[in-house]
């Protein structure tokens, strides 16, 4: 049971972006996207959603092919939680969450009462059911991200593929969603691809590490092997230390 | 349909008040007209059979002309504002209307042309039926036009509407530049300036037929409009094949504004106007704003005919009485409260 991504790469005109990428996505597991700016991780993330298809290269979940599932199935398998969004209507939070249903339902169908009872159990396990009511354009970024968070958790996937969800976070939600997330993996036995910016969540959260630098993957593995003060150093093209505090080990600049 | 939160309960009042107003009106329009009827003599009149209302010339008129017209206004204003609410959610952009395509100006376009030919072989059905046709080619023609061209689909189809509308109104200045000035002209002129005055029973019929049903699978998918307006990206990964169900809404769309506007002429405003009222009324949701759009058009519509029928003894070309009660409301509209439901 896995998400498997096989030589993949993709170019924007002459540029190549991602590199004959390989790496698969077991269910029950966390695994973060490591890399700087314009490294490539959400033009990844987009090919695995179907949004942008890849030049070469395939992805398969349990051995088919994505692109031979309808879109409705696809989302049922895989949930994404995008960067940003640039809202035009003033939906209020829970008419967005309830959104994340509609793989569920059929074509002329509204969301019925128990759609609305999951849309909001899934606001409340983000932490946010207190915001149901209000208008998700009055939102700050953060509200925003933990509302696109419900959204997915609402369309309960087996996949979920997050783009940089911690991204207009303070550090408490940052930590409050990484764990949500890690509950609902382990919970639903789904799997998580997370594009990162902060390597430190990385080391609390992760159970794979994948670094990506210039659209090729140039470390995978566990959190030992992989983010190691050398590795790190690389990745990031600047001076940086692993060191180990009370037993949890963290990153930081020298 | 919840039922649980205030924001339902509000709406849903709103509609059934919104839909009173709409049957107001329908009955008032029944006064408004050239020819004067009792509010006494109708009751007793629509309590008769309809055969014998034939045999005086009072009813008639009431039957044969003024009737199917209002039902005409109430249903061209209801299909032209669903389709702006549509296209406005569809497309994200509070700017465009139902024409934005290219229909209206195929349209214009279809009706000279039919007014041409059938001015020298006859067969006066030529000008809805020409119109109609050419209003959904150009509606193709842009289609086509944004499917191979690259970048965003959304932006492609706007530029693309821009462009065969810009055309097809090059071929109609120069169908009108050549046309008989004595003739053609005038009714070509007078076609597109547009009006319910061409309304007969079988029209409305067709149009019945036709935009009845447009407008329930409209309301019907209203909640996947809302999934449609958060863009292509999103509305994919939560499920929605985009591209055929963005194709088959415009169809449905076009099919009902080529209809409409192949028996009334074009019939500015309404359909870029409307929504933003019913949005102002029902908030953001299609699922309110789709039904509200229709009874409110259906409304606008209907008033601006009695006005166009009943404000001075020859008649006044709709077009001019909503472009002139609809830009300045969609000015009262930009500076006052327009931003609770868009950005």
């Amino acid at each position: 049971m896995s998400l498997d991504v096989e030589n993949l790469s993709f170019s924007y005109g002459e540029r190549r972006v991602v590199d004959q990428c390989c790496f698969s996505l077991d269910k029950g597991q966390i695994v973060c996207l490591l890399g700087r700016n314009g490294s490539g991780k959400t033009t990844l993330l987009r090919m695995i959603n179907r949004s942008l298809l890849p030049e070469e290269g395939r992805i398969t979940i349990d051995g088919t092919d994505i692109r031979h599932f309808t879109r409705k199935h696809l989302a049922r398998l895989i949930a994404f939680v995008p960067q940003g969004h640039n809202a035009v209507f003033a939906y209020t939070a829970r008419d967005m969450t309830v959104m994340g249903r509609n793989p569920h339902m059929h074509l002329f169908a509204r969301p019925s009462q128990q759609d609305y009872q999951l849309a909001e159990a899934a606001l409340r396990q983000v932490g946010i059911s207190e915001l149901k009511d209000r208008c998700y354009m009055d939102m700050s970024g953060g509200e925003r991200q933990l509302v696109f968070l419900a959204r997915a958790l609402a369309q309960q996937a087996s996949y979920y593929l997050l783009d940089e969800p911690t991204a207009h976070l303070d550090f408490y939600n940052q930590h409050a969603l990484m764990k949500t997330l890690c509950q609902i993996v382990e919970q639903q036995g789904s799997g998580a691809l997370i594009a990162l910016h902060d390597p430190n969540l990385a080391f609390c959260y992760a159970d794979q590490v994948i670094m990506l630098h210039q659209g090729r993957i140039v470390s995978v593995g566990s959190v030992a092997d992989t983010m190691t003060s050398s590795n790190l150093s690389q990745l990031y093209n600047m001076q940086l230390k692993v060191v180990s505090l009370d037993g949890q080990k963290m990153v930081m600049a020298k | 349909m919840p039922i649980n939160s205030s924001a339902n309960r509000r709406n849903a009042i709103r509609m059934v008040l919104a839909g009173l107003a709409v049957l107001g009106i329908f009955c008032l329009s029944m006064f408004i007209g050239r020819y004067h009827i009792e509010a006494g003599r109708l009751v007793q009149l629509l309590t008769t059979a309809p055969d014998a209302w034939l045999d005086h010339p009072d009813t008639s008129v009431f039957y044969y002309i003024r009737l199917p017209r209002i039902i005409m206004a109430g249903i061209v204003g209801a299909g032209l504002s669903a389709a702006g609410a549509l296209f406005q959610g569809m497309f994200r952009n509070p700017l465009v209307s139902p024409d934005i395509l290219g229909v209206s100006s195929g349209c214009c376009l279809g009706a000279a042309l039919g007014i041409i030919i059938s001015g020298q072989v006859g067969m006066a059905y030529l000008v809805p039926l020409l119109a109609f046709i050419v209003g959904i080619i150009a509606m193709f023609l842009a289609y086509g036009i944004a499917k191979i061209s690259p970048g965003d689909q959304v932006v492609m189809l706007i530029l693309a509407g821009i462009v065969v509308g810009g055309f097809f109104e090059a071929a109609l200045s120069f169908i009108k530049y050549t046309a008989d000035p004595y003739e053609d002209l005038p009714a070509i002129v007078f076609w597109i300036m547009g009006g319910f005055f061409r309304a007969n029973w079988s029209v409305v019929l067709n149009l019945l037929i036709g935009v009845l049903p447009c407008l329930l699978l409209l309301h019907l998918l209203a909640w996947k409009i809302n999934i449609l307006s958060l863009g292509d990206e999103e509305a994919g990964s939560l499920g929605i094949n985009v591209k055929v169900f963005r194709f088959l809404l415009l169809c449905l769309a076009t099919f009902m504004v080529a209809g409409c506007v192949s028996v009334s002429g074009t019939i500015g405003w309404v359909g870029l106007v409307v929504p933003h009222i019913a949005r102002l009324l029902s908030g953001a949701d299609h699922r309110y704003v789709m039904p509200m759009s229709m009874l409110v058009g259906a409304g606008f519509v209907m008033l601006m005919d009695n006005l166009a029928r009943g404000l001075t003894s020859a008649e006044i070309p709709i077009s001019i009485l909503t472009a002139a009660v609809g830009t300045p409301f969609f000015a009262y509209l930009l500076i006052k409260g327009r931003g609770q439901a868009w950005k």
